[in-house]
């Protein structure tokens, strides 16, 4: 019987490390502690309480430090405070962030807020969308303060963006979008394949909480 | 006689030949007619005007759509109608721009404001270089400005005269406005524009245009 026990243990702990963050190749690019590796511009902030990432503020984005990335995933463990928050995470930024307007207009960011209509905007704005961009193929956002597993597939000119396990959006560079509706979306136009990348701290009223922040490179 | 003739037709060729190369390195970015190979971002526009670019409300950006320039002399002949005119030159903008601000933060303005004070008018890399100099024509009278980008060295001679002389990761004042660039190197090579900006009361700025050329710089 406990023969039985231990091994049914040693599964579960295989299981468990395999699923895990330390399986599949994952770099973790936040270590827990403090912001070492990352920088903010823009309005706001970030600070580490408890081993997350807390926003303050906005709307600015706390971004990566060492350089551009592409033909990788990233995956972003978040939840919001309130049922509903705003934030998201920057992708294929061209050039290194000086302040907040540039990621936005020449790069994407991959939304997260689970009420768009709460702000007048439509669906093409929900999280894991490429914001105002494209259209959810899944609604697959949690409330808070439940957590939530974003992973980013940077594949060349192609974007995967999955939440919890299913897919929100799969967009090749040069497929159509909508035309701009407001003057705080992104201009339209090509992403680069590689690109900075980052967190937003959207507003005051959006507190939105990292606990992981990862990369691993595509196997080819 | 005829051989004699034929030797000083040749002869005059060579003479008349080197006179002729420097006037033939300048490369005309603007025909004189329409806005070819130019692209608005941002408010306002340009107009051609008696072959003449015209700045029209703003602020905005006449970016030259052939790519990215560097180790080259910009020339820009232009003039301006009132004394509180204003528009620019930008340069070393490291992306394609899509609206007018990316420009603003990552690439220089060559200030064109003759109202401004030492780190804001003509000649000058907008908020960051002091003027060596005020060379500006009155108003009214044609300049000429000849923008030097040497890899991270940018020299701005206004009318024959030095104003600005940098070189990329010189010290610069700080940032004391939420509209002036954000610090920072920028790259050796980049996308080219003309600003339009209009005035402080709010009129568009009468600032023309009617020569933009560039040419190589010979090392």
């Amino acid at each position: 019987m406990l023969k039985r026990s231990l091994l049914i243990l040693a599964l579960l702990s295989f299981a468990t490390v395999a699923a895990g963050a330390e399986g599949g190749g994952w770099k973790q690019l936040f270590n827990g502690k403090d912001l070492t590796g990352w920088k903010h511009v823009g309005p706001g902030g970030m600070t580490v309480e408890d081993g997350l990432i807390k926003t303050h503020g906005g709307m600015g984005l706390l971004y990566w430090t060492a350089g551009k990335v592409g033909d990788c995933q990233i995956r972003v463990v978040f939840r919001m405070r309130d049922r509903n928050d705003n934030s998201g995470v920057f992708i294929r930024i061209p050039v290194e962030p000086r302040e907040e307007w540039m990621p936005v207009h020449y790069g994407y960011e991959v939304q997260i807020d689970n009420e768009p209509e709460k702000s007048n905007e439509d669906e093409y704005h929900y999280t894991g969308t490429l914001y105002s961009l494209t259209k959810p193929m899944a609604k697959a956002g949690k409330p808070g303060p439940e957590w939530n597993t974003m992973e980013i597939t940077l594949d060349g000119p192609r974007t995967i963006v999955t939440v919890n396990g299913q897919k929100v959006t799969d967009y090749t560079e040069g497929q159509p979008v909508p035309e701009r509706k407001f003057d705080f979306e992104p201009q339209r136009g090509r992403r680069p394949v590689k690109g900075w990348f980052g967190l937003q701290n959207h507003s005051d009223n959006d507190i939105v909480f990292f606990k992981e922040v990862a990369m691993r490179p595509l196997k080819k | 006689m005829m051989r004699r003739f034929i030797l000083f037709f040749a002869l005059a060729l060579l003479v008349a030949l080197p006179a002729q190369m420097p006037a033939a390195e300048w490369k005309q970015l603007f025909n004189g007619k329409d806005l070819t190979g130019w692209k608005q971002v941002g408010p306002g526009h340009f107009e051609v005007e008696d072959g003449m670019l015209k700045t029209v409300g703003g602020m905005g950006l006449l970016y030259y759509t052939g790519g990215k320039i560097g180790n080259s002399v910009i020339r820009v002949v232009f003039k301006v109608t009132k004394p509180d005119d204003n528009s620019g030159v930008f340069i070393r903008i490291p992306i394609e721009p899509r609206e007018e601000w990316m420009p603003v933060n990552y690439g220089y303005e060559v200030q064109i404001y003759d109202a401004g004070d030492e780190h804001h008018c003509t000649g000058v890399l907008y908020s960051l270089t002091t003027a060596m100099a005020r060379a500006s024509k009155p108003t009214g009278e044609w300049n000429t400005m000849d923008i030097t980008l040497d890899g991270p060295h940018t020299v701005v001679m206004l009318n024959g005269t030095k104003v600005t002389d940098y070189t990329e990761g010189q010290p610069v004042p700080e940032r004391t406005k939420d509209y002036e660039p954000q610090r920072g190197r920028r790259p050796n090579e980049g996308w080219i524009g003309l600003q339009n900006h209009p005035r402080e009361d709010k009129s568009d700025s009468g600032v023309y245009f009617k020569e933009v050329a560039i040419k190589t710089l010979k090392k």
